[in-house]
């Protein structure tokens, strides 16, 4: 019945459903609008289940994902969410880290275990599987007592008592007045070496790690936390598109389909930001990750087919509910604007 | 200028982390350097796609980066229109934790 949806990839030489790249394009766009996030851990898995070509998904996700963060970060910036100073240290900080981070699994490749493996494929599993779940579980917490956090911070200066000072006020110090925030030049470089060094050790474009670190370390205000951190995806997608190419695995056409869908992905995405508050899009984010942490946890048991599935589920169903609360938030500002126009 | 300079930078020190992208740790990509796709009996887009893939590689990486960019601005632009005519558009907001 789909087959008329049918199209020829001119590159894997093999037909492919346009509907679907279109479909899984626009999910993926919806998460990375919202979250500030590429996207590649839905994206293969995803494609694996319909049957891509696998030698080309990585080269034709990297593609898609650039076009897509042009679109999402041109509409975070107009949304005064894009903090373009820090996404610049954010891209150095990260090439020198992934840089140590890809020197170590170098090194741990180097190590055999029992079986004739390396060190490197279970360090990595683990290492991966706890951080998903740790950051997952820190952001829910985080979450959960943020109204105490609150009321505490309300009695402090109730009493007259100054906030605390942050601890790290090593000289130089950096201002970012889109972000509103003065931090040591330290911390910026050792946050972002480290988001860097944790994404080339795992192999992953990173940002998912930068997010939360931007939010949680550098301490940016959600929305412009994912705004910058597309604005850093935007500049490794645009690499990743290029060296892929030049490999010759990137299925232009399969590309094309998926950039549609995710480009409109994308506005709903980055449109979504704007009604639902940071510890929304926080909680949101935590409940995605753990269910990306379930999946590798399922793949690092054997059962591939189930891990994608988790994980396609997780997108989809993240996806809806970010849709859902746009409408709702667009109703209510319609129903507002309504009023004030009565009054 | 000097935004054009620091973009330039920033590629050149994305040059580096190839290694590491959005790969599985050893997953190496299979050499398609010198492969060659079929060109007989496409339609002319997908002609055009096949014989710059057959051709050079950095041409078809060139080619397949600039489109990218291209379509997503295209769309960018279009679906921003469409829902500035719904209403939904956006403007700077104010940052509510």
């Amino acid at each position: 019945m789909f087959d008329i949806f049918n199209v020829y990839l001119p590159i894997a030489q093999q037909e492919f459903n346009g509907l679907i790249l279109v479909a899984i394009g626009f999910a993926v766009g919806v998460l990375g609008g919202f979250f500030g996030v590429g996207g590649a851990w839905v994206v293969t898995p995803a494609l694996n289940i319909f049957g891509f070509p696998m030698a080309y998904a990585i080269g034709t996700d990297l593609a898609h994902i650039f076009g897509k963060s042009i679109v999402a970060t041109a509409k975070h910036r107009k949304m005064g969410n894009v903090d373009m100073k820090l996404g610049i240290w954010s891209i150095i900080g990260s090439v020198i880290g992934v840089e140590a981070g890809a020197q170590v699994i170098m090194w741990l490749s180097t190590m055999k275990i029992a079986g004739g493996d390396t060190l490197a494929g279970p360090v990595v599993r683990y290492s991966y599987m706890i951080l998903l779940f740790g950051l997952g579980i820190y952001m829910l917490y985080d979450y959960a007592t943020k109204d105490k956090r609150a009321a505490a911070k309300a009695a402090t200066a109730s009493m007259g008592m100054a906030a605390p000072k942050k601890a790290w006020n090593l000289p130089p110090m950096m201002h970012f007045p889109a972000s509103g925030i003065t931090i040591s030049f330290w911390t910026v470089m050792g946050v972002f070496f480290f988001t860097g060094f944790l994404s080339g050790f795992l192999g992953v474009g990173g940002g998912f790690i930068r997010m939360p670190a931007l939010i949680y370390l550098i301490g940016c205000p959600t929305a412009i936390a994912v705004g910058t951190d597309l604005f850093s995806v935007l500049f490794a997608g645009a690499y990743g598109c290029w060296t892929y190419g030049m490999k010759g695995v990137v299925d232009i056409v399969a590309a094309i389909y998926m950039l549609v869908g995710a480009s409109i992905g994308a506005q709903i995405g980055v449109t979504a930001v704007k009604y639902i508050r940071g510890y929304g899009i926080r909680l949101l984010f935590a409940i995605m990750i753990i269910l990306a942490g379930a999946s590798v946890s399922l793949k690092q048991a054997g059962l591939n087919t189930a891990a994608a599935w988790v994980v396609m589920g997780a997108a989809m169903s993240m996806c809806a509910i970010i849709m859902a609360k746009l409408w709702a938030g667009f109703k209510k500002e319609k129903a507002e604007k309504m009023m004030m126009a009565h009054q | 200028m000097k935004k054009i300079w620091v973009i330039i930078f920033n590629c050149f020190l994305l040059m580096l982390p190839t290694l590491a992208w959005a790969a599985d740790p050893g997953e190496k990509t299979a050499d398609f350097a010198t492969k060659q796709v079929k060109v007989d009996g496409l339609n002319a887009v997908n002609h055009f796609f096949a014989a710059s893939y057959n051709s050079s590689k950095m041409t078809f990486a060139i080619l397949v980066t600039v489109i990218m960019g291209v379509v997503g601005g295209i769309i960018a632009f279009v679906t921003d229109r469409i829902l500035k005519i719904i209403g939904m558009d956006v403007s700077k907001i104010e940052h509510h934790e």
